[in-house]
C-alpha cells in the first residue's frame, strides 16, 4: 500500500511545475488558452480511503458494446446459437467454450460485476461517459477533461526524473466514436497519446526506429531554435509552450525503452493475433514492462455494434469473429502481466500491481433477437470485469433476472445498482487518489467533482467498488 | 462547414451543400437569405436540393432499418425538431439551447447563464414547435437506408410536448403553439410556420451579433462574446446588469456597430471580413512592444498568436514542400485539404489531422490543445517525413537541380516555410549542414523548418 498522507490537499498539487502557469484575465471571458494551474481543490467532504494499490491501471473498452446475455453474464435465449458450447465455469457463471477458449482458463482472476447500470444509450454520450465518468453536458464538455488526464495531472508529483512516457496513453482511441479528449481545463501537458497500431499490424517500421535520422535532425531543429527562440517568446505563451512539448517528446522518441515498447516480435503476433486488438494488448504489456511513468493505459477494441446478423458469420463483423480477437488478445495479455515479475513486490507478478478493467459502454438487448437477428442498445444492466492489484478472483458480484434484462441484486453494499462514476472511483482509488476531490476554480466556476455526485439523474453514491477486493 | 457539421450523414448530398456554400460566399450572397434558405428547405432529396442539406445533417435516426413499408420511424421526428432548435440557435444566434432542451433554466444555470436560467423547458418546446411541422422521411430499399437521402416537406401535425424521446429525459407537456425563444412571437396564421420562423429569426438582432461575432472570433483569436455560441442575453447591456455579474463581451459598442454596420451593409459577409481585416486592431503586430500581462489579453491589444488548424497546417505542409495530398471528392480528386467538405484521405494522413484537431463533424466541436502529441506527429508522421524527400518533383528535388549555390536553397526553403529570409546566423547553421551532405542537408533542414514553431502559427 502506497502510504496516503491525508493532510496533502492543494499542495499535493502545487510546486511541482518548472513554471506555475497563471490563467489571469482569461477567466472571466471563460477562454483558458493554456489550462487552469495551480487548481484550488477542495477533498475529503466524504472521507475516502484510497487504496494505492496499483501502479497502473489497463482500461479495456469493448467499444459499440458486448452482448452481455451471450458473453459475462450468459443466459440461454431464443437467439442463443446451437454451437456455443457453454460450460459451467464456477458458481453461476457460464461460459462459451466456443467463443472464450483461451479467456475461460484466466476467469478465476476475474471479478466480475455483473449490475452495472448507464443511464446513456448512444455511442457517443455513453463512450464520453465511459471516458470522463459524467454526462456529456454540452455547456461544459469544453473544461471536461478525460479520467485519464485527471490522473496525469494527480501523478505528477510522483514522476521519476527518468519516466518519459505521457502518464496517459491509448490505443486506437481515436477508432472510437469519441476520439481522443481535450484535458479540459487542465493544463494541456496532461494529455492523451494515442497510438494507432494500424501501421504495426500491417508490419511497417515506426519512424522512431529511424532515430539516427532523427537525432541529425534534431541537432539541427536546436541549432535553428537557438535564434528563434528569443524572437519568438514575445509572441504569448501558447507559442512558447511548444519548446517544452517538444523538450519531452525528443526525450520521448531518444528513450530507449520507446521503440523497445514498439517492439513486437513474431511470436507476439501468434500469440495476441494479428489484429488491432491483439497489437493494443501487446503493445500496453510492452508499455508497463519498460516501466517509464505510463500509468493510464486505454485500449480501445471497436467493432461489437451488432444491431444486424450478430451471429451470421458471413458477414464482415459478427460475434464470433469479435470474440475470437477478444479472445486472443485479452488472454495473452493476462498470460503476460500474470507471469512476469513485478518491479516492486519481490514475489509478485505484474499483474499483482496493475489493475485491470474491461467493459462495454453499455449492454445490448436480451431475450429473442430482434428482426434484423441483431441485438439493440440496452442500458439497464451490463457486466465489467475486474483483476489484478489485489481484486478477489473468481467472484460474482450482482445478478441479474433468467432474462439478464433486471438487476436482481446491485453486488455491493448500496440498494443503487453501481455505475461509471463508481467504475471511476475504483480506479482513481487503486491508483491513490483521493476522488472526494473537488476543483473550484474551473473557467466556467462551476465546481468539478472528481466523482460527480450528482450523477445524471439525481444524487447517486459515489463510492468505489469495493467488494471487487472481498 | 465545421459550424454547419456538414458530414456523412447527408449522404452524397454533402458535396453538393459544400459547392452551395461556397458559391454563397463567392457571390456575396445575403446571409441572412442563405439562413432562410436552410431553414425553410423542402425538397424530395436533398441530394438535389444543395440547402435541404442542414436539415438532413441534423436527422435523429429512430431505428436501424424499416418495420414495414409504410414506416416513417426512420427518423425520430420530435427529436430531429429538438435538433434543428438548438443548431439554428447554436449556428446563427450564438446561444445553446442545450440545456433547456431537457429541462428548465431554473435550478440549473444560474451560475452559468443568467439570460437561459429564466427559460423554461417549454419555452424550447414552443420555439421547436415553429418547425414541428417539418416530416422527414429517410429513403430505403431492400431493408436498408439509403446512404443520407431524405425527403423533407411539411407533412407533420405539429409539436407533441408529451412525445416519446430517445435522446433526451421523457417530455412532460406545455404548450405546443410556436413562439420565438427570444421575444415569444408567434406565427402569422396564413405562413407556414418555418417560414415565419426564419424571418422571425434573421430579423432579430442578435442574429447579426452572433454573425459578426462569430467572424471576430474566427479573424481575431478570440471572440467579443467568448465562447462566441454561448451569449448570455441578460450580460450585454452595461447599463442593466445582473448583480454580481461582469459584462460578458469585453467591447459592447463595438460588437453593435459592426452588427449594424453588417445589417445596414445587407448582411454581405464579404463587407463584413474586409470591415475586420481593415481595422488597426486586426494589423496590430503579433509582439507587444512592452511587458506583456494576461490582464491586457481583453484589450486586443495586440495580434493572438494561432496554432493553426488542422487543414491549414496540411495545406501549408504541401505548399512547402510542393507534394500535393491525395483526396477523394466526390468523383473527383484534389491536393488540398481546404477543398474537401470533410475528412478525408489515407491512413496517416486522417490520423495526422485528427491529431490537429480536425472537426470529424459529428462529435461536439474538440478544442484541441497543444501538446506532446504534435510534435510527435510534427517530426514521425510521414506526411511530413516522405514529403522533404529529394524525389517525386518535391521542392527540394527542384531545387537541388536548379540551384548551384548553396545560399539560394536555403533562403528559398525559408522563403517556402517560414516567408521570411534566414537570420545570418541561420543561413550559417544551415550552409553547414547541406555542406556536410548537400541532399539530406536540405531535407533536414525543410524538416527542421517545419518543425519550428513559427511554421505552425499564425502570428
Amino acid at each position: 500500500m502506497v502510504n496516503v498522507d491525508r493532510t496533502k490537499r492543494v499542495s499535493d498539487l502545487l510546486g511541482t511545475r518548472r513554471q506555475v502557469l497563471r490563467i489571469g484575465g482569461l477567466g472571466l471571458l471563460g477562454a483558458s488558452i493554456d489550462g487552469v494551474w495551480p487548481l484550488r481543490i477542495s477533498g475529503n467532504q466524504i472521507k475516502t480511503q484510497p487504496r494505492g494499490n496499483a501502479r497502473q491501471v489497463v482500461f479495456f473498452e469493448i467499444c459499440g458494446a458486448i452482448s452481455h446475455v451471450d458473453t459475462f453474464d450468459f443466459k440461454e435465449n431464443p437467439g442463443t446459437p446451437k454451437d456455443l458450447n457453454v460450460r459451467q465455469v464456477h458458481d453461476d457463471l457460464y461460459l462459451s467454450h466456443l467463443l472464450f477458449p483461451r479467456l475461460e482458463n484466466h476467469m478465476d482472476k476475474f471479478a466480475i460485476v455483473r449490475s452495472l447500470r448507464s443511464h446513456e444509450e448512444v455511442h457517443f454520450r455513453a463512450q464520453y461517459y465511459v471516458q470522463t465518468g459524467r454526462q456529456n453536458n454540452l455547456a461544459f464538455a469544453q473544461e471536461i477533461p478525460a479520467i485519464g488526464s485527471v490522473i496525469a495531472a494527480e501523478l505528477e508529483p510522483r514522476r521519476g526524473h527518468n519516466e518519459t512516457f505521457p502518464t496517459y496513453m491509448s490505443f486506437n482511441l481515436e477508432k472510437g466514436s469519441v476520439g481522443g479528449l481535450s484535458t479540459g481545463f487542465l493544463p494541456p501537458r496532461f494529455s492523451v497519446v494515442d497510438i494507432n497500431t494500424e501501421p504495426i499490424v500491417k508490419g511497417e517500421l515506426l519512424e522512431s526506429e529511424a532515430s539516427g535520422l532523427l537525432e541529425q535532425r534534431w541537432a539541427l531543429l536546436k541549432k535553428l531554435r537557438e535564434s528563434e527562440r528569443s524572437r519568438l517568446s514575445s509572441f504569448g505563451r501558447q507559442m512558447e509552450s511548444y519548446h517544452d512539448f517538444y523538450d519531452a517528446a525528443y526525450l520521448l522518441l531518444s528513450d530507449d525503452r520507446w521503440p523497445k515498447a514498439f517492439h513486437i516480435s513474431e511470436k507476439d503476433r501468434q500469440r495476441y493475433g494479428d489484429t488491432a486488438v491483439g497489437i493494443s494488448c501487446a503493445l500496453a504489456r510492452n508499455v508497463i514492462l519498460q516501466d517509464a511513468g505510463a500509468r493510464y493505459l486505454h485500449i480501445c477494441h471497436p467493432g461489437w455494434d451488432h444491431h444486424d446478423y450478430i451471429w451470421n458469420r458471413s458477414k464482415k463483423s459478427n460475434h464470433y469473429l469479435q470474440c475470437a480477437e477478444f479472445d486472443q488478445a485479452f488472454s495473452a495479455l493476462l498470460e503476460d502481466l500474470s507471469s512476469l515479475p513485478s518491479k516492486v513486490h519481490p514475489h509478485g507478478t505484474l499483474l499483482d500491481e496493475t489493475l485491470v478493467v474491461a467493459m462495454g459502454e453499455f449492454g445490448r438487448t436480451t431475450g429473442a433477437l430482434n428482426h434484423m437477428e441483431g441485438r439493440d442498445h440496452y442500458n439497464r444492466c451490463f457486466p465489467a470485469l475486474f483483476t489484478g492489484a489485489g481484486v478477489q478472483g473468481g467472484s460474482l458480484l450482482g445478478r441479474t433476472d433468467s432474462e439478464g434484462a433486471n438487476c436482481i441484486e446491485t453486488g455491493w453494499h448500496h440498494k443503487d445498482q453501481p455505475r461509471i462514476e463508481n467504475v471511476v472511483a475504483t480506479i482513481y482509488s487503486a491508483l491513490g487518489i483521493d476522488w472526494s476531490k473537488e476543483v473550484r476554480n474551473t473557467p466556467s466556476g462551476r465546481t468539478y467533482a472528481y466523482v460527480d455526485p450528482l450523477g445524471a439523474t439525481g444524487h447517486i453514491p459515489t463510492d468505489e467498488i469495493a467488494s471487487i477486493y472481498d | 462547414m465545421d459550424l454547419l457539421r456538414a458530414n456523412g450523414k447527408m449522404g452524397r448530398g454533402r458535396y453538393l451543400f459544400h459547392y452551395w456554400m461556397k458559391e454563397n460566399l463567392n457571390s456575396d450572397r445575403p446571409y441572412d437569405e442563405v439562413v432562410r434558405a436552410l431553414i425553410t428547405a423542402s425538397a424530395k432529396s436533398n441530394h438535389v436540393v444543395a440547402s435541404a442539406n442542414l436539415i438532413a445533417r441534423e436527422h435523429i435516426q429512430g431505428a436501424p432499418q424499416p418495420q414495414d413499408g409504410d414506416d416513417f420511424s426512420m427518423v425520430q421526428q420530435l427529436d430531429t425538431h429538438d435538433e434543428l432548435s438548438i443548431i439554428y440557435a447554436k449556428a446563427f444566434l450564438g446561444i445553446n439551447l442545450s440545456c433547456v432542451s431537457c429541462h428548465d433554466g431554473q435550478g440549473h444555470l444560474e451560475k452559468v447563464n443568467v439570460y437561459l436560467s429564466g427559460k423554461t423547458r417549454e419555452q424550447f418546446f414552443q420555439n421547436a414547435a415553429f418547425l414541428a411541422q417539418t416530416r422527414y422521411l429517410m429513403y430505403w430499399e431492400n431493408g436498408k437506408p439509403q446512404s443520407g437521402e431524405f425527403l423533407i416537406d411539411d407533412g407533420n401535425p405539429g409539436y407533441d410536448t408529451v412525445g416519446a424521446s430517445m435522446i433526451r429525459v421523457p417530455r412532460r407537456g406545455g404548450s405546443n403553439q410556436p413562439a420565438f425563444l427570444l421575444t415569444g412571437e408567434g406565427c402569422k396564421l396564413e405562413e407556414n410556420p418555418r417560414d415565419s420562423f426564419a424571418a422571425i429569426l434573421t430579423s432579430h438582432p442578435q442574429f447579426a451579433r452572433a454573425t459578426v461575432n462569430l467572424f471576430w472570433a474566427q479573424l481575431m483569436g478570440l471572440g467579443i462574446v467568448e465562447p462566441y455560441n454561448e451569449f448570455d442575453l441578460a450580460r450585454q447591456d452595461p447599463e442593466n446588469l445582473p448583480e454580481g455579474w461582469p459584462l460578458q463581451p469585453t467591447h459592447p459598442k463595438l460588437l453593435e456597430a459592426l452588427a449594424d454596420d453588417f445589417r445596414k451593409n445587407g448582411h454581405s459577409l464579404k463587407h463584413l471580413m474586409r470591415t475586420i481585416c481593415r481595422s488597426t486592431a486586426y494589423q496590430l503586430s503579433a509582439q507587444f512592444p512592452a511587458k506583456w500581462k494576461d490582464d491586457y489579453t481583453p484589450y486586443f491589444a495586440r495580434k493572438f498568436a494561432r496554432r493553426l488548424t488542422a487543414e491549414e497546417l496540411h495545406d501549408l505542409i504541401v505548399l512547402a514542400t510542393e507534394r500535393p495530398g491525395d483526396f477523394e471528392f466526390g468523383d473527383q480528386r484534389v491536393g488540398m485539404a481546404l477543398q474537401l467538405s470533410g475528412p478525408s484521405g489515407d491512413r496517416d494522413t486522417r490520423h495526422f489531422m485528427r491529431i490537429f484537431g480536425q472537426s470529424d463533424r459529428q462529435t461536439p466541436a474538440r478544442r484541441v490543445s497543444g501538446s506532446m502529441q504534435h510534435p510527435l506527429a510534427l517530426m514521425q508522421s510521414p506526411v511530413i517525413n516522405s514529403r522533404v524527400l529529394a524525389e517525386k518533383d518535391s521542392r527540394v528535388q527542384r531545387l537541388l537541380k536548379s540551384y548551384s549555390d548553396d545560399r539560394c536553397v536555403v533562403e528559398e526553403i525559408f522563403l517556402a516555410s517560414v516567408s521570411r529570409f534566414p537570420s545570418d546566423r541561420e543561413m550559417k547553421v544551415s550552409l553547414a549542414a547541406l555542406a556536410e551532405n548537400r541532399v539530406q542537408g536540405t531535407q533536414d533542414l525543410l524538416w527542421a523548418l517545419i518543425n519550428s514553431v513559427e511554421f505552425f502559427f499564425n502570428y
